[in-house]
């Protein structure tokens, strides 16, 4: 009996805590922007799939129990205030409930969970659920060990039912369990006392109650929502049960003897039979052909040792060469980041001794920028390479303009362009689809390192040329694109292009060289194209040229759902003027270095420590002190990730509102996600740039910034939503 | 043989003295009241009486069942505990968790019945005490909401009101025309202690509110406030006193003032009950219309409502389930849609049980709020009223702020009750329930006692005005109030007429003595004082058989004075239209009782004012 309690608390329990994990990925798609519309085409097709797919009502909840369903209808939910306040203090609830709206009733099992505030018409909410057919949970539960005959109760701490397989309106409503059963004299005052105190400490067990009618009681308490599992059955069922497993038994065992006896029988009766000479001659027979076989097996067994150990040799050679290659790498690398950190390492000495000069400083200081720059990209290099290679690059997709980000191309690598009194082309053809959804930063990345090699391969006064061309493709959802980089530079010969996707590879070693780079860089342009699902090919000729080409599909943007972060061009006035910032950075020179920068900028700034000083500072200021909060993320004692959860679940007045941007070295889009999962509102790259954070706090202060505080791949949602709708249509 | 005669004689005396000594000693107490086995049920208010009680009748003729008039809050009744003489269903109007804790030993839990169940969540939220039982239910929901007069809006082009914004845009038009927005009744402590909760509906909706009320009906020492809550609260009140354009004046409107203001077309808004604004279209030409209780903090808007009675059970019903079968059965039929329907009078029912449909039909204009089940159950605490009184005044007079409103409102809630002195101190005992003559001796007492003061010679009074027994010993002024039904108290009226049209008097109001409302059992006779009922009991009911005063025949060309009530003065009305009545001036039957037992006299002895002959 206990063992059947258990299995049912099991059952329950993961099938409610599927039920609200269901509601979670909800709340993540629907709540993100904490405002929504039961208006847009995109919500109502959404609430028609998950109501259909889940064969539940989906309920909005207010604080005080009003709620509103997915079609607009406005309600209250009948159920004790216990449940309400259950929610607001972070609990999921599950409770039978009948729902009465549009002139009809619904009687069923409502799961909801609290969420954090949002809004619908203007009025605010604090929860989401949905209430199932009463017959989804009862099948699923029904007791087939007991044919059925078990009843079974969900009781909240004060006695009454949340669920039971039992059908009656009665149940709904204020039904208190044990006072029934004292009622109808099932159970007896002391009974119902002690079952109480077992009840009120979640104790789990089985009593054998009721003298003239004798059942079992079992119970156990059940996690995921805070109630407790009554099951009651008849002893008579029970010992039934008991008796008819006991029978099973005994057959299975019966035949289970029978059987090997018979097997024993029938191998003695057939070895009886043989005669000892025809089993020698057998046996002789048998050895010869066991010879012979092993002789061919040994055969194969050499042939696989050379095979293995020519692909051992070769194996070693390739390892060899790789080692070789790492080794060239380190030496280039190692070259290649000594360079400009002995640069940035003179340059201070040389700021110690023209302090004074003003003008110098700020030389001195554009040169730090510089190599420091150039530093951080060969590291991002590195890192970004083994990330790609451990599998670990994380993409985010968002709707972009492909002419935009041909235009930015231009820009960015104009300066360059002109300093070489190079030409760049750029042309674009049949664009038919000018807004995609990709990851644009990805994107970015790839023809960054394309153009650049142009630029860096191509003589002074050369041509360069960027086409995009937008190629006829049989498919209505992804547009295919053709990028084509190509210039009059150089060239390479055939046996390097051959190995120019290659990690490591050069076309001549950096310490002879002016030509500066990593290696990594077409390496990961690869990578990320085929990640991406596109190719890259390269046709080339020593001393004229060379052309890579790009082909890449990006989904056709349907609806601009993500706003583009717009580039704004540069206000009258300085947003961080007169702001109060309260930050986190363990590192004195860091910190020092952020005030001092946010000091010219015309804002304050209160440094903390790490974490657990930070979230002092905050729940003791008054709402007001601080305008934002920037939080470094690896730091001592508490981390930025906890310290951020921490803050917004603290119960200060701001505690939910306030701006929090994290700060750190790490740029990998996964840290992003992080940042913004804990609560973050954005993220900034360290070294903290003033232009970056500018653009970052006026995206907060203009509703963007938040985004997915818990985005999980939303986009994914949509895709699977309407891949359902399109298939139930 | 003259020796046997006397030995005969000797042992029949001796039996008939054993026998008078044996029934006149060997009871260790006499009880003042005998329930017997029958169902004792009390009512609040005597239009129950009329309305629902022969109702219950019909529906269950085979079972004894006796209907008393009770008073409106619990005081009665913790009287009638302290004497081990509680009746077996007990109902009140006001209500509150607190103000019934000293019950709480002596009643019994619905929770363990399945009846708890056909209860809404929310109706039934308020009613469970700090140790999980459900003692008290409520029944029959009746909404309490502003009644506009549409014609005046129309007139002075206003927007019937949807929100609160429109609420304040309305008063200020109405008052900028020179018109009372709304008359409310603002020196009745009811209207205060609806103030309050209708200004800041919306705070009192939200869970905040409703973790305050929760906590303020379980409270077993003093209620706690919530201040964040309870200024937010006094603010709102503050701000719609402000918007209403209520003054220092509108501390002296009692009810029928700001009836009047409303029916004269001097004010807007008046507010009331579906029985009111029936009342008050039949008097108007003007068209009415409901407006619901505005949120001050959101677009909602709600049904402040209150339970027509709320309802508890004698624990020792559950010692005999027979009994406690039939009282089941008698709240069933008050939870019944006809049951509420009497209930209510017919005039719009939100139905608190889910078995029953909400019936709003013929009170237009809450259609939203009801299918939004935007509905609040007021709060009711005794105290709640003096408190709202104190502090809604304090502000309309400029006396007081806000922080000092409130701070006013939570000292009065909790304010212990001074001990008060006894006025008399009653030397016998005299029981409500009846005698072995179907008489009632303390109602006959306080009838002889009120006669008696006003000088007349006779008097008679339905029976659903006498509440309680009076039992030996000191006895409060307050006490001494609950003895007769001041929630439901009569006017009183003097008349001279002869011993004919008394008798005439006295039969018809057995025979018919209010519109739908006849003497059905022995628990409905009326009581009568200076003279004698001798009444015959049929099938068909009850028939006076002969009238006697002083022992003899009362004669029929002699005149008498009468004291009388509302009831059978309308009956001497109709049967003797040109018949001079006086009404006593400033005079109630009630306030004429507790005027004489102020004097610390003794009451008049009961008088054997009837007979029933089979």
């Amino acid at each position: 009996m206990g063992a059947v309690i258990d299995q049912i608390q099991q059952t329950y329990d993961l099938q409610v805590s599927g039920y609200y994990s269901q509601l979670q990925l909800v709340e993540e798609f629907l709540l993100h922007e904490r405002e929504l519309s039961l208006e847009t085409d995109t919500n109502k097709s959404f609430f028609e799939a998950w109501e259909k797919e889940s064969e539940s009502t989906l309920i909005f909840l207010q604080e005080n129990g009003q709620a509103i369903s997915a079609c607009g209808t406005k309600m209250r939910i009948d159920m004790p205030s216990k449940f309400l306040l259950d929610l607001k203090n972070g609990y999921n609830i599950g409770k039978l409930v009948c729902l009465d709206y549009d002139q009809k009733k619904k009687d069923g099992y409502l799961v909801a969970i609290p969420c954090q505030e949002y809004t619908i018409n203007g009025e605010t909410y604090t929860a989401i659920g949905t209430v199932y057919d009463h017959s989804k949970l009862d099948s699923m539960l029904k007791l087939k060990g007991y044919d059925g005959k078990a009843y079974f109760f969900m009781l909240d701490d004060d006695g009454n039912i949340t669920y039971t397989n039992l059908s009656g309106d009665k149940y709904f409503r204020n039904y208190s369990l044990l006072k029934h059963l004292k009622g109808e004299q099932a159970i007896t005052e002391e009974e119902a006392d002690l079952f109480k105190k077992k009840f009120d400490n979640r104790e789990s067990g089985v009593a054998l109650l009721g003298k003239q009618n004798p059942y079992y009681l079992g119970y156990c308490p059940i996690e995921s929502n805070n109630t407790i599992l009554v099951c009651i059955v008849a002893k008579g069922v029970v010992d039934n049960v008991l008796m008819d497993y006991q029978k099973t038994v005994l057959c299975t065992t019966t035949l289970m003897a029978g059987f090997i006896l018979l097997l024993f029988a029938g191998l003695f009766y057939s070895i009886s039979r043989l005669s000892l000479a025809d089993q020698k001659a057998e046996y002789e027979k048998r050895n010869n052909e066991l010879h012979l076989q092993t002789m061919k097996e040994m055969e194969i067994v050499n042939q696989k040792l050379k095979k293995a150990k020519n692909v051992t040799t070769e194996a070693l050679q390739t390892a060899e060469n790789a080692n070789k290659a790492k080794t060239d790498f380190l030496s280039n690398m190692s070259h290649d980041i000594r360079t400009p950190m002995n640069a940035i390492i003179g340059i201070t000495s040389l700021i110690r001794h023209d302090a004074g000069n003003k003008a110098k400083v700020i030389e001195y200081a554009d040169k730090i920028d510089i190599s420091s720059q150039h530093l951080l990209g060969i590291i991002n290099d590195v890192l970004d390479m083994s990330k790609i290679e451990a599998g670990k690059t994380v993409f985010k997709y968002s709707d972009f303009s492909i002419l935009d980000f041909v235009q930015e191309l231009d820009t960015i690598f104009h300066s360059q362009i002109y300093e070489k009194k190079q030409t760049l082309t750029i042309i674009k053809e049949s664009i038919r689809h000018e807004w995609v959804n990709g990851d644009q930063v990805h994107l970015m990345q790839i023809f960054s390192n394309l153009l650049s090699n142009a630029i860096k391969y191509t003589q002074e006064g050369g041509k360069i040329q960027f086409l995009v061309e937008e190629c006829e493709t049989k498919s209505s959802v992804y547009a295919k694109y053709r990028f084509l980089v190509s210039d009059n530079g150089m060239g390479m010969s055939a046996d390097f292009k051959e190995t120019i996707f290659d990690p490591f590879t050069r076309a001549e070693s950096s310490v002879t060289n002016k030509i500066q780079g990593t290696g990594l860089g077409m390496a990961i342009t690869r990578n990320l194209v085929e990640a991406m699902g596109g190719t890259i090919d390269v046709e080339s000729e020593p001393g004229q040229g060379s052309c890579f080409e790009v082909l890449i599909d990006l989904k056709i943007a349907e609806n601009r759902t993500v706003a583009l972060a717009a580039q704004e061009d540069e206000r009258d006035g300085n947003i961080l003027q007169g702001m109060r910032f309260l930050c986190a950075e363990d590192n004195e020179l860091n910190a020092e270095i952020l005030t001092e920068l946010l000091k010219i900028e015309g804002a304050e700034c209160t440094i903390c420590e790490n974490g657990e000083e930070i979230l002092k500072a905050f729940e003791q200021s008054a709402p007001g002190d601080y305008d934002m909060i920037l939080m470094d993320i690896q730091m001592p004692v508490l981390n930025g990730y906890e310290a951020t959860k921490a803050i917004r679940r603290s119960s200060h007045k701001l505690a939910k509102t306030i701006p929090i941007i994290a700060m750190t070295a790490n740029a990998f889009s996964e840290d992003i996600q992080h940042s913004l999962a804990a609560g973050m509102n954005a993220h900034v790259s360290k070294p903290v740039e003033m232009k970056v954070l500018e653009k970052t706090i006026r995206s907060i202060k203009s509703g963007g910034g938040v985004p997915n505080r818990r985005a999980l791949n939303s986009d994914k949602w949509k895709v699977t939503i309407h891949k359902r709708i399109e298939k139930d249509s | 043989m003259k020796k046997a005669k006397r030995c005969l004689i000797a042992v029949v005396s001796g039996v008939l003295v054993a026998t008078a000594v044996l029934s006149g000693c060997g009871q260790s107490k006499k009880e003042v009241s005998k329930n017997d086995d029958h169902l004792t049920v009390y009512l609040w208010e005597n239009r129950l009486m009329k309305n629902i009680a022969p109702y219950i009748h019909e529906q269950f003729p085979d079972q004894d069942i006796e209907f008393i008039i009770g008073n409106n809050d619990t005081d009665l009744y913790s009287y009638f505990k302290e004497h081990d003489e509680l009746p077996d269903i007990i109902t009140v109007r006001r209500f509150s968790g607190t103000d019934a804790q000293d019950l709480q030993p002596y009643l019994m839990d619905f929770a363990s019945y399945d009846v708890v169940s056909k209860y809404y969540s929310y109706a039934v939220q308020y009613y469970k005490n700090a140790d999980d039982e459900i003692q008290w239910l409520p029944i029959c929901g009746i909404p309490q909401t502003i009644i506009a007069n549409k014609t005046l809006f129309d007139q002075y082009g206003v927007k019937i009101p949807e929100n609160y914004e429109e609420y304040v845009q309305a008063c200020q038009q109405f008052y900028d025309n020179g018109i009372k927005p709304y008359s409310m009744d603002l020196g009745e402590d009811w209207s205060n202690n609806e103030i309050i909760q209708a200004a800041a509906i919306g705070e009192f909706t939200s869970l905040d509110g409703i973790e305050w009320r929760n906590g303020a009906e379980t409270a077993s020492d003093e209620v706690k406030f919530d201040d964040a809550l309870w200024k937010r609260i006094f603010s709102e009140t503050s701000q719609f006193l402000k918007d209403s354009h209520f003054g220092k004046e509108d501390i002296n409107i009692d009810v029928d003032t700001g009836i009047q203001m409303f029916a004269a077309g001097k004010s807007a808004m008046f507010h009331g009950h579906p029985t009111v604004m029936q009342q008050l279209q039949k008097q108007m030409d003007a068209e009415l219309i409901r407006i619901p209780y505005f949120s001050q903090t959101s677009d909602e808007s709600y049904v402040y409502m209150t339970p027509s009675l709320n309802i508890a059970f004698n624990k020792n019903l559950e010692k005999d389930r027979e009994k406690l079968d039939t009282a089941l059965d008698v709240l069933d039929c008050m939870i019944s849609e006809e049951g509420q329907k009497l209930i209510a009078d017919g005039s719009g029912v939100i139905s608190l049980n889910t078995d029953v449909p909400t019936m709003m039909q013929d009170v237009p204009g809450l259609e939203e709020e009801i299918n939004n089940n935007a509905v609040y159950i007021r709060y009711s605490a005794q105290k709640s009223f003096d408190a709202s009184l104190e502090a809604v005044q304090g502000l309309l007079s400029g006396e007081m702020d806000e922080i000092q409103a409130y701070d006013t409102l939570r000292s009065v809630m909790n304010r212990k009750d001074p001990e008060e002195k006894a006025t008399v101190n009653f030397k016998n005992e005299y029981s409500i329930s009846l005698n072995d003559r179907n008489g009632r001796d303390a109602a006959s007492s306080i009838l002889t006692t009120i006669r008696e003061e006003n000088e007349a010679q006779l008097a008679l009074a339905p029976y659903y005005y006498f509440t309680s027994s009076m039992y030996k010993g000191e006895c409060t002024s307050s006490r001494v109030g609950m003895m007769t039904a001041k929630s439901s108290d009569t006017a009183l009226y003097y008349a001279k007429i002869n011993g004919k049209q008394v008798y005439e008097l006295v039969e018809n109001y057995l025979a018919d003595a209010d519109e739908n409302f006849y003497v059905t059992n022995k628990y409905e006779l009326p009581i009568a004082s200076g003279m004698k009922m001798i009444v015959n009991q049929a099938e068909s009911g009850f028939s006076l058989k002969d009238l006697t005063v002083n022992d003899k025949k009362i004669d029929k060309e002699k005149e008498y004075s009468i004291l009388l009530t509302d009831t059978t003065m309308s009956v001497l009305k109709k049967i003797n239209p040109k018949c001079e009545i006086e009404q006593l001036k400033d005079t109630t039957l009630s306030s004429a009782w507790t005027k004489a037992m102020s004097k610390g006299q003794q009451p008049s002895a009961p008088e054997d004012y009837i007979e029933v002959e089979q």
